[in-house]
């Protein structure tokens, strides 16, 4: 401001007086706008709704208004012992250097971007930043001024939609892989229902035809009777095909029900042969028998071990050339019998072998399949064979060299508690079974798991009778760890137990894969003897099923059976 | 003579399909498979071929394809239990007919159903 100037002690002139009071009027109303603009400023300062601060080129904090006192959580008197860069995110810290050396340059008049301040309480809050400089009359740089907006509640939404936008593509993507999922199972399905439908609808072909043909013509007595037989047999085939069906999903579901009965297999096998006589007959089939009569009888049921033999032979017969040969052959091996079918036919590769017994494996799904038929004959009969605690085996030396399906039976100990042989099969009534010799069980480790100390002991004397060493167990717990330090070769399990039943043993043995080279095989120990428990069992993994009251003999060879021990 | 040539894996099926054409004065050629078809198509060639889609070794549709392009004039009646064909945005497609096929024969069949067939397609 320009003010007049006069020698100190002069009056003023006349004029001069009124030009001083005109100048200090005037020096009055610049003081008076200053003060209103400085009001006015303070105002605005103290009552924006945005944090102000005005801070040295150091970064000094050196007044900040309410507004960013209450954004940054600190007092004011606090704030102004700090630097801007001390209340500033690490992360953000070297953008904010880069921004205000920018600034500081004249490259920019001013900035503004989203950056963090830490508050006192440790939170981080997410701003609005705008920098702009204060200069000297000179136009030098003095001071930063900066407003900050808190727009953590906005950066909030941000991340959460960016959040929802992950998540609803994660579920997109989950939801695509669901779909080409479904889309697969739905082809594989919709390609065995065409097979099935063929299948079903070309024995139809026959009945219907060969129908029409001697409703609608005259035909010579030889012609009618080949027709009647050829409606008999596409008739009869596709009974078994939905028979054979029905059996998959019986199985699939564990609904399949044994009426176990003492059987003798030789007739069995006779039975069976005798059914496909007119197929062994039509093909000029030559078919051995060895049969040892003695052998001892098993428990199974029946019709199913019937089906079994059935469907061995009736693949062996489809699959062998004219005038070629089968072998089938009954004997005792150790404590099983075995049945074993052989043919001279077309033989397996060995690439197929690992596979024969698969579900549907013929139905693979394409037009071009190996043979006729639905490929479940060969699955099912696996399925039956070890719900009799037996198995089917398959051998091939190749293609073209024949195979060989061998099904392996327990052999059935006399039991007198159940009183099976009063409803014995009528074929087995006349047997007079030799009785068995106990087993050696020596160099066997026997893993015996029951709640009940008496039972126990019953079972691990027993079986130290015959040789065996003897861990014993009360429950799933001890079990374990039993099982880890001893490494039984054999499990002989209680099923009705407090806490953890046998199927929780097994399912955790099992898990544990503590038996070496394979799963440790395993006989359930039950007071439940009816045909729906033992199936459960059997499911569940045991291999053998033993009722209470124990039998010390039938114990004995069930567990040398799943050991693969020799008859004494 | 009209010459047909069955090609199907199940004999029971042939025979009967057999038994009807050469009873209509058809003469009858048969085969279980389709290369076992394509052999005798080239030994003594038929005007007509039935053939089933879903068979070993070599499929109906394949069979199809060959015979058509070895033998642009034979007529082919394809057949199959499998349904075969399906209906897509209202029009009937269907493999058979896209590998060269003339007409579709569903089993089981009757009698006049076989006898039509092979008549509409050696007209």
């Amino acid at each position: 401001m320009n003010l007049p100037t006069r020698p100190i002690g002069s009056l003023p002139h006349p004029t001069e007086r009124i030009e001083g009071k005109r100048a200090y009027d005037k020096l009055e109303e610049a003081q008076e706008a200053l003060r209103e603009s400085e009001q006015r400023f303070r105002a605005i300062f103290e009552q924006a709704a945005v944090g102000i601060a005005i801070s040295e080129l150091d970064g000094r904090l050196a007044e900040t208004n309410t507004k960013f006192v209450e954004i940054l959580g600190y007092p004011a008197d606090e704030l102004t012992a700090l630097t801007a860069y001390d209340i500033t995110h690490a992360d953000d810290v070297a953008s904010t250097r880069t921004h205000v050396a920018r600034l500081l340059a004249g490259e920019i008049r001013d900035y503004s971007y989203e950056k963090r301040y830490v508050r006192k309480d440790g939170r981080t809050v997410w701003t609005l930043t705008s920098v702009g400089l204060l200069r000297d009359p000179e136009g030098q740089p003095r001071q930063f001024i900066g407003v900050i907006e808190d727009i953590t509640e906005l950066k909030q939404t941000q991340e959460d939609n960016a959040r929802l936008l992950i998540e609803r593509t994660h579920l997109l993507e989950r939801e695509r892989a669901a779909r080409g999922e479904a889309e697969r199972m739905s082809a594989l399905k919709d390609e065995f229902l065409a097979t099935l439908s063929h299948e079903l609808r070309t024995p139809l072909s026959s009945i219907l035809g060969w129908s029409q043909v001697i409703a609608g013509r005259r035909m010579e007595p030889d012609e009618l009777q080949k027709a009647l037989h050829v409606i008999e047999r596409n008739a009869r085939a596709q009974a078994r095909l939905i028979e054979d069906l029905l059996d998959m999903s019986r199985i699939m579901a564990g609904r399949i029900r044994l009426d176990v009965q003492r059987v003798d297999l030789c007739s069995v096998v006779e039975a069976a042969l005798e059914t496909l006589r007119p197929a062994v007959e039509a093909k000029a089939l030559v078919v051995e028998t060895v049969l040892d009569r003695k052998a001892h009888p098993i428990s199974g049921d029946p019709s199913r071990l019937q089906q079994i033999v059935w469907n061995l032979l009736s693949n062996a017969i489809k699959f062998t050339p004219h005038g070629g040969k089968v072998q089938v052959a009954l004997k005792r091996a150790n404590f099983h019998i075995e049945v074993s079918v052989a043919d001279s036919g077309i033989g397996i590769a060995p690439e197929f072998l690992p596979h024969v017994f698969e579900r549907f494996r013929q139905a693979d799904g394409s037009t071009t399949r190996r043979h006729a038929g639905l490929g479940l004959g060969l699955t099912i009969a696996k399925h039956l064979a070890e719900l009799h605690g037996g198995t089917l085996r398959a051998s091939s030396a190749g293609q073209g060299e024949g195979s060989t399906f061998t099904l392996s039976v327990p052999l059935a100990v006399l039991h007198r508690a159940t009183g099976e042989e009063e409803r014995g099969h009528p074929t087995a009534a006349a047997l007079d079974p030799l009785p068995l010799p106990f087993p050696d069980l020596s160099g066997l480790v026997v893993l015996a798991v029951d709640d009940q100390a008496d039972a126990r002991d019953l079972v691990q004397r027993i079986l130290e009778n015959c040789g065996a060493r003897v861990v014993t167990a009360d429950g799933m717990q001890e079990a374990l760890v039993v099982a880890e330090a001893e490494r039984p070769h054999v499990l002989v399990c209680d099923i009705g137990m407090p806490d953890a039943d046998g199927f929780d043993v097994i399912r955790q043995l099992r898990a544990m894969r503590i038996h070496l080279g394979g799963e440790i095989p395993a006989i359930a120990l039950t007071a439940f003897a009816r045909s729906e428990d033992r199936t459960k069992v059997l499911r569940a993994g045991f291999r053998m099923h033993v009722s209470k009251p124990v039998e010390p003999i039938e114990l004995c060879v069930a567990v040398a059976n799943v050991a693969g021990r020799a008859l004494a | 003579m009209l010459r047909v040539l069955v090609i199907d894996d199940n004999q029971d099926v042939r025979e009967l399909i057999q038994f009807i054409l050469e009873g209509a004065g058809y003469s009858v050629e048969l085969a279980p498979d389709g290369a076992a078809g394509l052999r005798s198509q080239r030994a003594r060639p038929a005007d007509v071929v039935i053939t089933d889609i879903f068979m070993p070794n070599q499929d109906g549709l394949e069979t199809i394809a060959r015979l058509r392009e070895e033998y642009p004039g034979v007529r082919v009646v394809a057949m199959s239990g499998g349904g075969g064909s399906e209906i897509i945005g209202g029009r009937t497609l269907s493999p058979a007919l896209e590998a060269g096929a003339h007409v579709l024969l569903p089993k089981p069949f009757d009698l006049d159903q076989l006898l039509r067939a092979v008549g509409d397609v050696s007209h």
